[in-house]
């Protein structure tokens, strides 16, 4: 525990250190990466801890982005926007996370995928909300408490801020009673039910918090590009979405943040690297391949390898962080 | 209430299409002690156990201090203190010991045990940070017996707890068991293959083939009954 939390202190750090080392376009590009890695952690609360596979996570980006633009518009308040936009998508959330109630595994996912494909087609296509399809929502950098985040070095702190106390937020969650039995649930529903957990309140429970998460990345997204349209929000992004989270890992922190970075700094990187050709398709295949071998993403087969190297160099009863290798999807319980 | 059977089952039955698992069972369980059940693969033993958590559809009556379960879910049904094992023991994944308790603990419907108190009433020597994954089937066995005494529950419904157990473990069982209903104040429902441990553990013994209840009665009784050897226990069963 200990460990993690050094290991959390060191990534926080080295977040806060980019705009002191990276070039002006990095910053922006990093601060992107930033909201793609709220968006990340969305998937991590439904289906790393709740074992729900929600096909969405872009709808919400989208709906959060859409109303914090609009409360930003009607209120002038920056604050009340993004709180805006995590509530709307929890409610939305939570209204999604009822069919969870009934349908389990790939039911749900497709139930979730057709949500993300409601969204794309008959709102964020048809002038959702009053917003040019085309153009999309707009919304201005503000400033708060007299500091103005017109730059992106000062846009890319206020995400970062933001991104930690959400990530707070469903850190206190993880470390209490919902996530204890978030994690019961995704491992052995039926011994969950004999506990008497109220599975069903639980699972819209996490869809909700999933929800308000990526809606909270939707509102860092806008922030950080200034414009948004329904490009960004569609059930291919979804999708993709969905993938660079299981990629990169949906148990820890770390991998959320890995996965921010394959979505939003990997493309940049590679354009400036002036590599083209398959890297993006072999990460991915990388990523299933790590998920096969049952372990959590790349992150989860990192962790495991360093526990196999630890112990290999003489540590015994290793029974560290990186651990047995776990089921990829739903933790092979009942919910399979 | 107090007057009363704990667990009080009347004309029980469970159908899975032209298949009656269980047929027309009744039998009471008191507040205290341990009830066993026996009888060959077959007999509905399980299919019993997941009628009162409320795992299959039954008609008939299953009354829990008086209130009617069959109407209720099996969360409502563990809610009211109704706790069970299962023959695999389902665990949490890789989860610790403690997250198991813990979780127990979340969702008890009145003051949890503390997770030292459970293991050490199952006699269980794992570390509480063990990943259950790594424990053997003995251990998980108790594990799976500690994470449902958290709750402190009033009823346990224990599925052949000793199966895949060596015969040392499944003497260290039946002291656990023993110690439970004396000192933790509840009622055990015991389902096991293994005879010793039914009839050793056990204040009252019900036989159960083809869904129906044959015979009732003390350890005694049963080991006496040439019915019982006859139709389950085979011939060697005395040597046992």
């Amino acid at each position: 525990m200990t460990g993690r939390l050094v290991g959390g202190l060191a990534l926080l750090a080295a977040l806060a250190l980019v705009p002191q080392l990276a070039s002006p376009f990095w910053v922006f590009v990093l601060a992107t990466a930033v909201a793609y890695m709220v968006a990340a952690l969305s998937v991590n609360v439904l289906l790393g801890q709740a074992g729900m596979v929600g096909l969405f996570p872009a709808a919400f980006v989208g709906l959060g982005a859409y109303f914090a633009a609009i409360v930003a518009g009607e209120t002038g308040s920056w604050v009340l926007a993004v709180l805006a936009a995590a509530a709307v998508c929890l409610a939305v959330g939570a209204v999604v996370g009822v069919t969870g109630t009934r349908l389990r595994g790939m039911a749900f996912g497709i139930v979730t995928l057709a949500f993300a494909l409601a969204m794309e087609a008959v709102a964020f296509r048809h002038g959702f909300l009053g917003i040019d399809p085309a153009f999309g929502a707009t919304l201005d950098r503000p400033v708060l408490l007299g500091v103005d985040f017109i730059d992106d070095v000062s846009v890319y702190y206020l995400v970062l801020a933001v991104a930690v106390v959400t990530w707070a937020v469903v850190a206190l969650h993880e470390r209490a009673r919902p996530g204890r039995t978030w994690r019961a649930i995704r491992d052995d529903e039926v011994a969950a039910m004999t506990l008497g957990a109220r599975v069903g309140l639980y699972r819209i429970w996490a869809a909700a918090l999933s929800g308000a998460v990526g809606g909270v990345a939707g509102a860092l997204f806008i922030t950080v590009q200034g414009q948004a349209n329904v490009e960004s929000f569609t059930t291919f992004a979804s999708l993709l979405i969905f993938a660079a989270a299981m990629t990169a890992g949906t148990r820890s922190v770390a991998g959320a943040v890995l996965a921010g970075l394959l979505l939003a700094a990997l493309p940049e990187l590679l354009i400036e690297l002036a590599i083209t050709g398959k890297v993006v398709p072999l990460l991915f295949a990388f990523g299933v391949l790590t998920s096969l071998k049952g372990h959590d993403g790349i992150v989860g087969g990192v962790r495991h390898a360093a526990s196999a190297l630890r112990a290999r160099a003489g540590r015994r009863g290793g029974r560290g962080i990186g651990g047995p290798p776990r089921p990829a999807v739903e933790g092979g319980g009942a919910d399979g | 209430m107090a007057d009363g059977p704990l667990l009080r089952i009347e004309d029980l039955t469970v159908a899975f299409g032209a298949v009656t698992a269980v047929d027309a069972v009744g039998f009471d369980v008191p507040a205290r002690g341990t009830i066993g059940l026996i009888g060959p693969n077959g007999a509905g033993k399980t299919t019993l156990l997941n009628a009162i958590s409320g795992f299959v559809r039954a008609a008939g009556s299953i009354a829990f201090d008086g209130r009617e379960l069959l109407d209720r879910s099996p969360v409502a049904r563990a809610r009211l203190g109704i706790a069970r094992t299962f023959q695999q023991p389902r665990m949490f994944g890789d989860q610790t010991l403690l997250d198991h308790l813990r979780v127990a603990a979340d969702h008890a419907p009145g003051d949890a045990l503390a997770p030292a108190g459970a293991v050490e009433a199952v006699g269980l020597a794992a570390p509480l940070d063990a990943p259950c994954r790594e424990l053997s089937a003995h251990e998980q066995t108790l594990a799976e017996i500690a994470r449902a005494l958290v709750q402190r529950p009033r009823l346990l419904l224990l599925d052949e707890p000793a199966a895949g157990l060596v015969p040392t473990e499944v003497a260290e069982l039946r002291v656990a068991i023993g110690r439970l209903t004396a000192e933790l104040e509840l009622a055990v429902l015991l389902i096991d293959h293994d005879m010793d441990l039914v009839l050793q553990a056990s204040d009252t013994v019900h036989v159960l083939d083809f869904g129906k209840r044959i015979f009732a009665g003390t350890p005694e009784e049963v080991r006496s009954s040439q019915l019982v050897i006859d139709a389950y226990l085979g011939t060697d069963w005395e040597a046992a």
